[in-house]
């Protein structure tokens, strides 16, 4: 039917960071997904989530505004939000002719979002 | 068991036989005691008629008292016939039942066949109306909720048409009606008395009511209506088993006429939007060429919020605005939140000198409502002086306009900002631009550039393809662009479904060709 490859959405908790990995192309079938981890988010309390996009080749306006509720929801419970290249140059060019990329953090990778965020509270050191 | 001797009398008996037929005494003729049937069978068995080959077909059975009793003879070898009979009276229940309810589902099949391949409603309710009153009743009625005074009624005596009548009643004046209406469970037929039946539900010439029962019509959430059904006076009135098949019926005919609805009223709804959304053709306004294509996604599920306006200048010497723009989502929200935007556009058209300032409030008014969703848009002011429009064109989160230039060239405009509706702050930057006679400036949806189709079916149109197609549009009239994109997006597409696509090109006329030298222009344009 359709050669599209298979999308998926992914979390899991790194230390007290929440990640959100999402691969494949992302339009309205993976909406419910996002929502499900921005709710995942305040079930858990992190203190940041990293949204890992590494892995994602093409994304639409609803993954737009799924990311978009994301990080009011965040900003608005106080908690660290972080984008994790390297963005493919689709979605690159979607957060920048949307103006979006300016009011997002940006890291270059999801090691460099990692190390850019205060991760631990629980003792556990590395 | 009953031993029958080769001339006819009965030899022995078993209890159960005795119990059978008490009469059946050993010594008594067979003829004499037994039912006609058995007796018949028997002879048939002991002298064959020619050409006849006895053998076990169907198995003999008949009545004997009020039992229904299963008779398999068994020939012996001193030439009686002793005949087994089994009391099957239970047995013969039970299929009779199952024969009954294989019919009933048979037909509840056949029903939501017949009444899902309509999503008219009036169609649902002729359907519902008609299988009702040929299966279940002498007549049937279906009855759709109210819309204000009369309630729609469609009538249909059994073997006759549906007709459908416009009742000015009180659905309370029938016991059990206006509860169906209102979604309550039947009440059952019995209470409802026949003759308590006020005119408008009996069909003309149909003569006194025997029974009665309504039932409703279970819609999605809300009733759909409900189905009462009539038998004559002197005829079989309903059963509890009728009653509840009755119901299964009408909740089934109660799904399709819901759906119905919701189809017809979703349609209805979306044709007004997208009426409303259609600007009226476009042509020069102010010396300035405008031509816009606009094609709704054919899924209902697709139709998105895309839009596109001209707003004519004012006042001599000042610049019309052209806004196209996209609401992220699909169906009936986009395409409300799409119509929320264009009229806060129109009423901030007094603002159009400074586009940040309207796309600023157009954020704020954005940002207050209930809504929670973005939209992505192009302002673009345009003016003619002398042969050149000048153009100012600012995007907000939207893909810049393209600009074909005379001799092919397509470049990007150089204006980029921040989509509304979404974050408290917005930045944009405007970009002017000047379209010489025959240059373009266009305007589109990524519902042309995100189109999924081509060779291999799945490949995106993309900005690169629409940037060729432009190239070859140098000097084409503005009708001429929209249609050209529209034509290779929908080849594009071949016949895969897409979401809404809009296109508006602004020209520079070329108005003064040399053929048009007649003295009286203002200049000449040799192209």
């Amino acid at each position: 039917m359709s050669w599209r490859s298979r999308a998926h959405v992914r979390v899991r908790e790194e230390g007290s960071v929440f990640v959100v990995e999402a691969v494949g192309e992302l339009d309205i079938d993976e909406r419910d997904l996002f929502a499900a981890a921005w709710d995942e988010v305040d079930e858990r309390c992190p203190s940041a989530t990293v949204l890992d996009l590494a892995g994602v080749t093409f994304a639409d306006s609803s993954f737009l505004d799924s990311l978009l509720r994301g990080r009011a929801q965040h900003l608005a419970a106080g908690r660290g939000f972080v984008v994790a290249g390297p963005l493919h140059p689709s979605v690159r060019l979607l957060l920048d002719v949307t103006g979006v990329s300016r009011h997002l953090t940006v890291a270059g990778s999801l090691d460099e979002a990692l190390l850019g965020l205060p991760r631990d509270t629980g003792g556990t050191s590395d | 068991m009953l031993v029958v001797d080769p001339h006819g009398r009965i030899t022995q008996r078993n209890e159960p036989a005795a119990s059978l037929l008490p009469e059946a005494e050993p010594g008594a003729a067979l003829a004499r005691v037994a039912p006609q049937w058995l007796t018949t069978a028997h002879r048939a068995l002991r002298f064959p008629a020619p050409g006849t080959v006895p053998g076990p077909d169907e198995p003999l059975c008949g009545a004997v008292g009020d039992q229904h009793v299963e008779a398999h003879p068994m020939i012996r070898e001193e030439g009686s016939i002793a005949w087994w009979l089994i009391d099957d009276t239970d047995h013969r229940v039970a299929r009779e039942a199952l024969r009954l309810e294989r019919e009933r589902t048979a037909f509840l099949t056949q029903a939501s066949n017949t009444l899902l391949s309509s999503l008219n409603l009036a169609r649902c309710m002729d359907v519902t109306a008609q299988l009702a009153a040929d299966s279940l009743a002498d007549a049937a009625l279906a009855i759709a909720p109210s819309r204000g005074r009369h309630l729609p009624v469609v009538t249909c005596v059994r073997g006759g048409a549906p007709v459908l009548s416009q009742v000015q009643a009180d659905p309370d004046e029938v016991p059990g009606l206006g509860e169906a209406l209102r979604g309550f469970p039947p009440v059952p037929s019995r209470w409802i008395d026949p003759a308590s039946a006020p005119e408008w539900i009996v069909p003309e010439g149909f003569g006194p009511v025997g029974s009665v029962v309504i039932t409703p019509l279970p819609g999605h959430g809300v009733p759909a209506g409900a189905l009462i059904l009539l038998r004559r006076d002197g005829g079989v009135p309903f059963d509890e088993g009728e009653e509840v098949f009755a119901r299964l019926f009408a909740a089934r005919a109660g799904a399709a006429m819901s759906a119905a609805r919701l189809y017809a009223e979703q349609t209805a709804i979306s044709e007004t939007l997208m009426r409303e959304l259609l600007p009226p053709a476009l042509h020069q306004v102010d010396g300035v060429d405008f031509a816009g294509g606009y094609r709704a996604s054919a899924d209902h599920q697709r139709i998105g919020g895309d839009f596109y306006d001209v707003h004519p200048a004012s006042a001599e010497g000042e610049a019309s605005l052209v806004t196209l723009g996209d609401v992220c989502g699909k169906g009936l929200d986009a395409a409300v939140l799409a119509g929320k935007i264009r009229n806060t556009l129109h009423a901030l058209l007094p603002l159009s000198d400074d586009h940040q300032r309207m796309l600023g409030l157009l954020n704020t008014a954005l940002l207050n409502s209930h809504h929670t969703r973005f939209a992505t848009l192009v302002l673009a002011s345009a003016e003619r002086r002398a042969n050149e429009v000048h153009l100012r064109l600012t995007s907000a989160g939207h893909p810049p306009p393209l600009i074909v230039r005379a001799d092919g060239t397509v470049e990007e405009a150089d204006t980029s900002g921040t989509l509304v509706g979404a974050l408290p702050e917005i930045q944009s930057r405007t970009v002017a631009v000047t379209l010489a006679p025959g240059e373009s400036c266009v305007l589109y949806t990524d519902g042309i550039t995100e189109a999924k189709g081509g060779p291999m079916g799945d490949v995106q149109f993309g900005q690169e393809r629409l940037r060729r197609a432009l190239s070859a549009c140098a000097g084409m009239l503005a009708e001429g662009i929209v249609e050209h994109v529209q034509m290779l997006a929908t080849q594009w597409l071949g016949t895969r479904r897409h979401d809404d696509m809009a296109v508006v090109v602004i020209s520079a006329p070329r108005t003064h060709h040399l053929t048009a030298v007649d003295g009286h222009t203002r200049g000449r344009f040799t192209g």
